[in-house]
């Protein structure tokens, strides 16, 4: 039909609808209006009045008729029927409040859930980034095959090489992030910067809210220039709209602020506070020329219709290309290489641990959904079978099958889409608390709530349930004779029958999807226990830690100064037994160094084994945290800076680099150090610690003397005698004596910040476990129903029975026997398709395989348990039921 | 909505199109003009007029108001809208070559 049409027909018939009284009175004057003239007309030609009335109805063909058929022209019927229909359902289900409740409130558990996980699905996954087109947006990785590190930065001539020879991208931008403080104020501030191209801006396709930002020429000509974000121009400068031309000092620079950023560019990293020009680095000149230092990494954006496998060959192309270009560079064990990793921006922007995290939870979610309505649709069969008088009556009447099962599935869409409702209103409340729980800082999940596209989800998903899980209970129903179900007066025994096996069927599914679900659960809750007991190597309890990262001092000398002094200030503290200092406490990338061992061959390159971590320490280190010394000595005092290098190294490394050899004593030098005979002497061993994630193997591991290494940036930790956290203040005080500037960060407990290490691990198991316990619950009610349903029905039958002889046992054996068959084959099929989700887990467990037998019968003998349980209490009700009364019942 | 056995399905909705295209008049008048027209030729009982202008009236071809007539009586009048007299132009051209063919069909001399 054309626009133009509805534009007619779409308020007459809403009229009809809304103002039916109104239109049908009117149709009503109208035909009587008729009547009049018709009986005028006639009594005109000669008739009496009776006789020309009676004529004028007759050629009227019924009054009351032509006024259905005027009806029936304006198309409204199937709506009225709609609305008895509600009508009728919200009687009957007011009827049985007790059956609205369990069934309401069970859906609106499994939908409120469902809504409540999709909600953050569509924040985190589904809803587009706030780039422009972010779908062509890609983050290109140096893949340094040969070490098995995918996800490089790359050098900046590289970058250019990229920039000018592919023909796949629009444009390409190199950034990479940075921490500065800011150093104008008493208490200078620790921020995150992002150096990047000028073209980065217009790349990802967003405006400053305020001012500009630089242009090339800025950056080339290195001048001083930054855009800062959003929540920084509120934090310190209160949103004012004068910000443009004031200036910022960071780590000592004077810079002047051009431009404010929205809070949505997170880019290069989240929480990024300013953007500076590449040229900012101090060692710019020399950083851009040197094709052997990784120093930032590079977003592209694909040319339109491009896609990403061609734009993969592109850069394949490239890569071979440089690779014959430079094959000294290519040649060197040591070089990452010129292999090019091409990754979606949307995967990069969330990570897919996240994405597998989240769309694990919502599966899971999805499935205990299915066991909620499996249960009401279980209710809903019964109650149609209970209910197959009146259906019988109705279709008697004349109502037709359609009719009845239209009636029928409408009821099922009130309770769902009442269900839906309170369902949504429950997700919401539960976004706010999980969002405020997730552990982690996950992209985009604040943003999750209630919204247009959830509400959608939670109707679409009311109506598809309510229709799946609906339809066949409707269609049961009518199925049988009216006139026999009319004569049976409601003791339909076959009927009885045909229910007690449908309901058996969808017990069986339910314990199929809860033996599924128990399982993930159980092997995530082992797995979990199984890390919580791992030995980090180190002891952990009364032990602070703090960052501090130094950025006015500027050589290796004063950092040095810098740190022995704090550290021997904290030792002062009274309480504190033990200081140590460490560049990064726990390491987050893949060991990447290479050595060479004196008089050995070297390694075969590119394996984790031949691959190294080094860190500077300080010599208490080892005693604050109570590491065991395997052979030789820690360091002391004398390892100072002249004399001769010193390292120790990790019980991992040792069999590694010498086989069958005391290591200590050996020599060995970095592969970096390609000039200069810089030998280095192991002077211990120490045992390993778990420094990465305790879920990881520990890697071979080199710890050098701060005093020769020094860094900006370290890890401190304190042993202290009581509550670390009271020595707090005092640690801040004893740092800020040296340096009142340098930025004390991250203050923390040992214990604590290995709790956090572990807290998404253990929010993603609780969810799980939450879930499944809801499941096995819902299944626990699913099968007591399904037995108390047939013991009430088959009273009678029992009843006779046990008059002709039957014992208590042979009567629950009946009774319970059908029940019994559905969970077990449940369990059975469950445990199958348990077999098969290894693939989904497998990334998620530690020290467990997928096909962990013990969780495996843990699920079958608990679910098993909870089954008999739930049948039990039915069931003894059977055994006593006195033959007598069972028999006079009706 | 039961038809007319003896009109040729969808020309009472082109009759009725037409009457209301001439004036706008009530059902009653509708009914006589039929009468008057097509004398005993096209019989349209009453009960199967008033449906037939409530679905003219739904479909947005005729629209109705409430009119005091001459004699000093409320009635509904029913008058063309745009629509209508567009949907009148189609039914009478399909109308027209409807009838042009089937009267060449008759008209074929018998061998």
């Amino acid at each position: 039909m054309r626009p133009e049409h509805w534009l007619y027909s779409i308020p007459l018939r809403l009229r009809s609808l809304f103002r039916w009284a109104q239109a049908d009175q009117e149709l009503d004057d109208e035909l009587r209006d008729h009547l009049e003239r018709k009986t005028e007309e006639y009594v005109a030609q000669g008739m009496t009045q009776e006789e020309a009335h009676r004529r004028a109805r007759l050629d009227l063909e019924g009054f009351e008729q032509t006024k259905e058929k005027c009806r029936d022209a304006r198309h409204v019927t199937w709506i009225q029927d709609l609305i008895q229909d509600l009508r009728f359902s919200l009687r009957m289900l007011r009827r049985s409040p007790g059956f609205t409740a369990v069934v309401v409130l069970t859906l609106a558990l499994g939908i409120g859930s469902t809504t409540a996980l999709y909600s953050m699905v569509e924040a985190v996954l589904l809803k587009p980034l706030p780039y422009y087109d972010a779908s062509r947006l890609a983050v290109l990785w140096t893949d340094n095959v040969r070490k098995n590190l995918h996800q490089e930065r790359t050098s900046y001539p590289n970058f250019e090489d990229w920039q000018k020879q592919n023909t796949t991208f629009e444009d390409m931008a190199f950034a990479s992030a940075f921490t500065v403080n800011l150093t104008a104020g008493e208490d200078p501030e620790h921020l995150l910067a992002g150096r990047t191209s000028a073209n980065l801006f217009s790349l990802m396709g967003v405006k400053p809210i305020l001012g500009r930002t630089f242009s090339s020429e800025e950056e080339n000509r290195g001048e001083r220039v930054i855009v800062v974000s959003q929540g920084l121009w509120q934090r310190s400068f209160d949103s004012s709209r004068d910000l443009v031309g004031k200036s910022l000092e960071v780590d000592g620079v004077r810079m002047s602020i051009i431009g404010v950023m929205p809070r949505s560019f997170e880019f290069p990293a989240r929480n990024v506070d300013l953007w500076e020009p590449l040229t900012v680095f101090p060692n710019w000149s020399a950083l851009k020329n040197k094709r052997n230092t990784p120093s930032g990494f590079v977003v592209g954006r694909l040319r339109a219709g491009v896609s990403f496998s061609q734009a993969q060959a592109d850069m394949d192309v490239i890569a071979a290309h440089l690779a014959r270009q430079y094959p000294e560079l290519a040649a060197n064990l040591d070089f990452f290489g010129f292999h090019v990793n091409m990754v979606p921006f949307s995967i990069y922007f969330t990570g897919r641990d996240v994405r597998s995290a989240l769309w694990l939870l919502f599966g899971a979610v999805v499935l205990v959904l299915f066991i909620a309505c499996t249960n009401v649709a279980s209710l809903l069969l019964s109650r149609s079978a209970s209910r197959s008088t009146e259906l019988a009556t109705r279709m008697a009447l004349g109502a037709g099958r359609k009719r009845v099962v239209r009636q029928l599935l409408t009821e099922t869409a009130v309770l769902y889409l009442a269900s839906g409702a309170l369902g949504t209103a429950l997700a919401a409340a539960a976004d706010r608390l999980l969002i405020r729980s997730v552990p982690t800082d996950i992209p985009r999940l604040h943003e999750a709530g209630v919204d247009f596209g959830v509400l959608s989800f939670a109707l679409g998903l009311s109506f598809l349930a309510a229709f799946i899980f609906g339809l066949f209970p409707a269609l049961t129903a009518p199925a049988t004779d009216p006139h026999w179900a009319l004569k049976q007066s409601g003791r339909l025994f076959s009927a009885t029958s045909t229910v007690v096996r449908l309901r058996s069927l969808l017990v069986t599914g339910e314990f199929a999807v809860a033996v599924i679900l128990l399982v993930g659960a159980g092997l995530l809750i082992r797995s979990f226990l199984r890390v919580q007991h791992v030995d980090p190597g180190f002891r952990s309890d009364h032990v602070l830690t703090v960052r501090v990262v130094q950025s006015k001092l500027k050589s290796e000398t004063k950092w040095r100064d810098f740190y022995e002094q704090a550290l021997r200030n904290i030792r002062a503290i009274p309480g504190v037994e033990a200081v140590g200092a460490i560049d990064n406490f726990f390491f987050a990338s893949f060991p990447d160094e290479t050595v060479i061992v004196e008089g050995h061959p070297p390694l075969p390159p590119g394996t984790s084994l031949s691959q190294v971590t080094d860190d500077g320490i300080s010599p208490g280190y080892f005693q604050a945290l109570e590491v065991p010394l395997l052979r030789g000595r820690f360091f002391t005092e004398q390892d100072g800076p002249t004399s001769a290098p010193a390292a120790i190294i990790n019980a991992t490394m040792s069999p590694r680099f010498w086989p069958g050899e005391d290591p200590v004593g050996k020599r060995f030098k970095f592969a970096y150090e390609t000039e200069g005979d810089r030998w280095i002497t192991i002077v211990g061993v120490v045992g390993d610690m778990h420094r990465d994630r305790l879920t990881r193997d520990p890697v071979s591991e080199i710890f050098l003397p701060l005093s020769q290494h020094p860094a900006r940036g370290m890890d401190l930790v304190a042993r202290t005698s009581a509550d670390p956290r009271s020595f707090a203040t005092a640690v801040r005080g004893a740092i800020r004596s040296v340096d009142k500037t340098a930025p004390v960060l991250n203050v923390s407990t040992l214990e604590d910040a290995l709790r956090d290490q572990l807290a998404p691990t253990r929010f993603q198991t609780l969810l799980l476990s939450l879930f499944s316990s809801l499941a096995v619950l819902l299944s626990a009610i699913g099968i007591y129903g399904l037995i108390f349903y047939s013991v009430t029905q088959r009273t009678h039958e029992i009843g006779i029975r046990m008059a002709l002889g039957a014992r208590p046992v042979q009567v629950f054996r009946l009774v319970v026997g059908e029940g019994g068959r559905a969970v077990l084959l449940g369990i059975a099929i469950g445990i199958g398709g348990a077999l098969s989700i290894e693939r989904v887990l497998r990334n998620e467990l530690f020290g467990v395989t997928a096909t962990d037998p013990v969780t495996f019968v843990a699920v079958t003998v608990l679910l098993c348990f909870v089954a008999f349980a739930a049948c039990y209490v039915p069931a003894c009700r059977a055994m006593h039921v006195d033959p007598m009364v069972a028999l006079r019942y009706e | 909505m039961s038809k007319p056995s003896d009109l040729v399905q969808g020309t009472l909705d082109m009759l009725l199109l037409k009457f209301l295209a001439l004036e706008p008049m009530n059902g009653f008048a509708v009914s006589q003009r039929l009468k008057q027209v097509s004398g005993d030729v096209l019989q349209v009982s009453d009960g199967s007029l008033y449906p037939a202008l409530h679905k003219l009236e739904q479909e947005g071809w005729i629209t109705a108001e409430w009119k005091t007539s001459e004699y000093g009586r409320r009635a509904k009048y029913y008058s063309l809208t745009r629509l209508g007299r567009r949907q009148l132009e189609k039914e009478a051209d399909n109308w027209g070559r409807l009838s042009s063919a089937i009267s060449r069909v008759i008209k074929l001399k018998e061998a």
